[in-house]
């Protein structure tokens, strides 16, 4: 299966979605999306509220039916795909909200993103990659999760999709309600694991100023279509991204 | 002829009980399993009422032990019986709902259900037993006997409308959207200063009243009232009615108690005697079948000739993001009466917080927390996660209570108060996770808010129905400029649950002015909001303290918090580090690496 054409990378194509046209019962939200993710990219969607982010995470991880339009992943076209085939081949998605268990410990939360992964050690070995990435995760591990505040509830949820091990996560607003410090932290980790692991990432975020600095390729939607895409060195170098939404 | 008035009367009779239980249970989201108990109360007291006087020496044609009745009409009793039902429900509902939700609430009226059924069966003296209450005399109407089917069919028929009118009718009125802001998240509909307890009492004595009437009629048309008719069964097929039609919809309710209804006589003609074991066996497939196909009913929420007439009317429409240019805050439309307690001096601490402290299970959360919030002011509350930000909104609004510390507003502490009457005081909070009421449009969330609406009251709705109308027409316009104010630019009918995150944000922001308050906490109205949108809000925030408001916010944009903010106030494990204007702070380094990273 052949990349699609594009101008800056030579990376091998992770995930390609084309022509992707969907919505909630009569309302459509996606018209024409296509967009392709590399291996180890970081893939960032900015937009207006409303503009079709959400949805196109959504779509990508198969909570929406496609109207049309294909999703090819790692060559296999998954556009019929359940949700849970997804996760087991290897996708993660993240939510903007509400994607933990909240009567459960920090650490059962973590155990239960690894999931579908059997080797114990792998196991161990990423959740000491969570822990150092987030201490207080550590810290905090016999908390009943939903005892937490509100920004360490977000660390959690992205704890639990770094867990999973998927070599590519779907991220919806990882910085919503984390304090500067640590989004610059998070957003250098997530940059450190699509280096060194190959791990692929999509990304819609609000936090222009945050996600630009990481971002291989950048998409702007507009009510539901691509309006432009970029390399993310164009991206970070334009001044007037909002003028676009 | 008289045949299908029976059928149409037992249909009638079923559409009354699921009609008003499709109140609580639709719109209040509270299950009652005690509907028929209370159809049975209704039955009881009317037949009570109206079986003749015993006359010493001359046995009256009771078939058990009851001595006679009061000889009353029909009509006063059918009235007594009303508010008998209306007052035991709100009774027995009133210690149950300030505390009691969901499954307890259940366990409470599946009791008294059972409670109720014993004592029809065995109070013998008074119920006549097993065998019931009769002859109870049929109901009159003009001075003439109602004997035939199809002339109590005329009336039950009447009755019946009326109560689609009146269900209908409080659904749909402000006092219905409480009854749906409960629903949805009860915390929230408090902290824009509504009372929750008195309107869910209200509305189990209303469904109880109307069960009540139902009873009543029940009583006169079959000439008994026996404890087969009101018992468990009767009110679980109830429920099965506002489920299969539809919750929150009366329409779904009489099209499911039409299907329902009609089964039995359907079947007994089609098959006969055994009916009774068919009878079962599809009302249980139906559930289940439309349980797994239509799981919000025949005729989900939101959906009547209401909708039919603004799908011509109004296309739903996105509208173009307007330019950026924030209106002035002049522009700000004033949706409330502000209860703006005359001008005070422009310096004066607003509120006053000292001392606050508290812990979870060991773990200090808020350390003698003491600052002041000023007038026309906008403070940032800002500090590393888990700093106690939230919690310590909580702790001044009274959503939890502090272990020390006192919160004064304009001089009059407020610590004693619950969150609603915090924010009737001034001040209100909105909540990092939106707390939004999802199955409500955006207008109807930020109408919500508004105070001082007649049409929350029941009574006055009664009395005053075109007035109420009228006014909550105004209402909604009120929350539609709010909403355009804030930057919320789709559809204002939209239900939230359909909008984008941003949006979402958006609406929040506007319920929270809608509350008319003095004083507003915002716990990260921002986050996710797409920049563009940032910037109006900021503006919009901005006008409102120029117009006087005071206003505390949480926020983790450093742009937001170096905008917007005149001061700020430093929380690290839930202690004030530092307070000052945000140029100093960010001139500390020990804050900076703390919270901006090195």
């Amino acid at each position: 299966m052949e990349p699609e054409e594009r101008t800056s990378t030579t990376a091998r194509d992770r995930l390609v979605a084309s022509n992707l046209v969907c919505g909630y019962g009569k309302r459509s939200v996606l018209h024409d999306v296509s967009l392709s993710v590399g291996v180890g990219e970081v893939v960032t969607i900015l937009g207006h509220n409303g503009a079709g982010k959400t949805t196109v995470l959504k779509a990508l991880f198969g909570l929406v039916d496609l109207d049309a339009g294909t999703v090819t992943h790692e060559g296999r076209d998954i556009s019929r795909s359940s949700t849970s085939a997804r996760v087991l081949g290897g996708i993660s998605y993240t939510p903007a909200t509400g994607s933990i268990f909240r009567d459960l410990t920090v650490r059962q939360n973590l155990e239960l993103g690894a999931f579908t992964v059997r080797d114990p050690a792998v196991r161990a070995e990423r959740l000491g990659q969570v822990h150092g990435l987030f201490p207080i995760l550590g810290d905090r591990g016999n908390q009943v999760a939903g005892r937490l505040s509100g920004g360490q509830q977000r660390l959690l949820s992205i704890g639990l999709a770094l867990m999973s091990g998927s070599e590519l996560l779907l991220l919806d607003e990882p910085s919503l309600g984390i304090a500067p410090s640590l989004v610059q932290e998070l957003f250098a980790t997530i940059r450190e694991l699509t280096r060194t692991a190959g791990i692929s990432v999509v990304l819609v975020e609000q936090n222009v100023r945050a996600a630009l600095p990481i971002a291989d390729h950048v998409y702007y939607l507009r009510t539901g279509e691509i309006l432009l895409s970029e390399t993310g060195a164009e991206a970070a170098a334009r001044d007037d991204w909002w003028e676009l939404f | 002829m008289e045949y299908y008035a029976d059928i149409a009367i037992q249909i009638m009779f079923l559409m009354m009980l699921a009609l008003s239980l499709n109140l609580l249970i639709g719109y209040t989201g509270e299950t009652s399993m005690a509907q028929a108990a209370f159809y049975g109360v209704g039955a009881y007291t009317a037949g009570l009422l109206t079986l003749p006087v015993a006359v010493a020496g001359l046995e009256v044609a009771t078939s058990s032990g009851v001595a006679g009745g009061q000889g009353w009409g029909f009509w006063p009793a059918a009235g007594v019986a009303v508010l008998v039902s209306f007052a035991v429900a709100s009774a027995i509902s009133l210690p149950a709902l300030s505390r009691v939700r969901g499954e307890y609430l259940i366990l409470l009226t599946l009791a008294f259900q059972l409670v109720v059924t014993q004592l029809m069966g065995s109070l013998t003296s008074v119920t006549g037993g097993a065998f019931g209450l009769t002859p109870i005399p049929p109901m009159t109407l003009f001075g003439e006997m109602l004997v035939r089917p199809s002339q109590v069919a005329a009336v039950v028929g009447l009755l019946t409308v009326l109560t689609l009118l009146i269900c209908w009718g409080l659904g749909e009125s402000p006092f219905g959207r409480i009854l749906k802001g409960i629903r949805e998240h009860e915390s929230a509909v408090r902290a824009v200063g509504k009372n929750t307890v008195v309107p869910k009492a209200v509305v189990f004595g209303i469904a109880a009243a109307i069960a009540g009437l139902a009873g009543a009629l029940n009583a006169s048309y079959y000439q008994v009232a026996a404890p087969q008719s009101f018992n468990l069964d009767v009110s679980i097929l109830a429920i099965g009615v506002v489920i299969l039609g539809g919750v929150a919809n009366p329409l779904g309710t009489v099209v499911a108690a039409v299907l329902l209804g009609s089964l039995k006589p359907v079947l007994d003609s089609l098959v006969g005697d055994d009916a009774i074991a068919w009878r079962g066996v599809i009302y249980g497939l139906a559930l289940v079948l439309v349980m797994r196909y239509r799981p919000q009913g025949l005729i989900p929420e939101h959906r009547g000739p209401r909708d039919l007439v603004n799908r011509f009317r109004r296309r739903p429409e996105t509208v173009e993001r307007p330019s950026t240019q924030a209106p002035a805050a002049a522009k700000a439309p004033s949706p409330a009466p502000t209860s703006t307690s005359g001008p005070v001096q422009e310096t004066a601490a607003v509120l006053t917080i000292a001392g606050m402290t508290k812990s979870f299970g060991g773990v200090k959360a808020v350390k003698d927390v003491t600052f002041d919030l000023t007038r026309g002011q906008i403070t940032a509350l800002v500090g590393p996660n888990g700093a106690g930000k939230t919690t310590l909104f909580n702790l001044i609004t009274n959503t939890i209570r502090a272990d020390e510390g006192t919160v004064s507003l304009n001089g009059v502490p407020v610590d004693g108060l619950s969150i609603t009457g915090v924010a009737r005081r001034g001040m209100a909070r909105s909540f990092q996770d939106g707390r939004l009421f999802e199955r409500l449009s955006a207008i109807d969330n930020v109408a919500m808010a508004i105070p001082g609406q007649e049409g929350e009251n029941p009574a006055l709705l009664a009395l005053r129905p075109f007035r109420s109308r009228t006014r909550e027409r105004a209402t909604r316009q009120d929350a539609a400029d709010l909403l355009r104010f804030v930057g919320m630019n789709q559809d204002p009918h939209t239900l939230v649950s359909d909008l984008s995150y941003g949006d979402q944000k958006l609406v929040a922001i506007a319920r929270l002015i809608a509350t008319g308050a003095d004083v507003l906490l915002l716990d990260e109205p921002t986050s996710g909001v797409d920049p563009s949108a940032v910037e109006h809000v900021i503006d919009v925030i901005k006008g409102l303290r120029d117009e006087g408001k005071t206003i505390c916010l949480v926020e983790h944009s450093v742009h937001m918090v170096e905008r917007l903010a005149d001061r700020a106030v430093f929380l690290d494990q839930g202690q004030v580090l530092a307070q000052g204007s945000i140029h100093e702070l960010m001139a500390r380094r020990e804050l900076t690496e703390i919270y901006f990273g090195a």
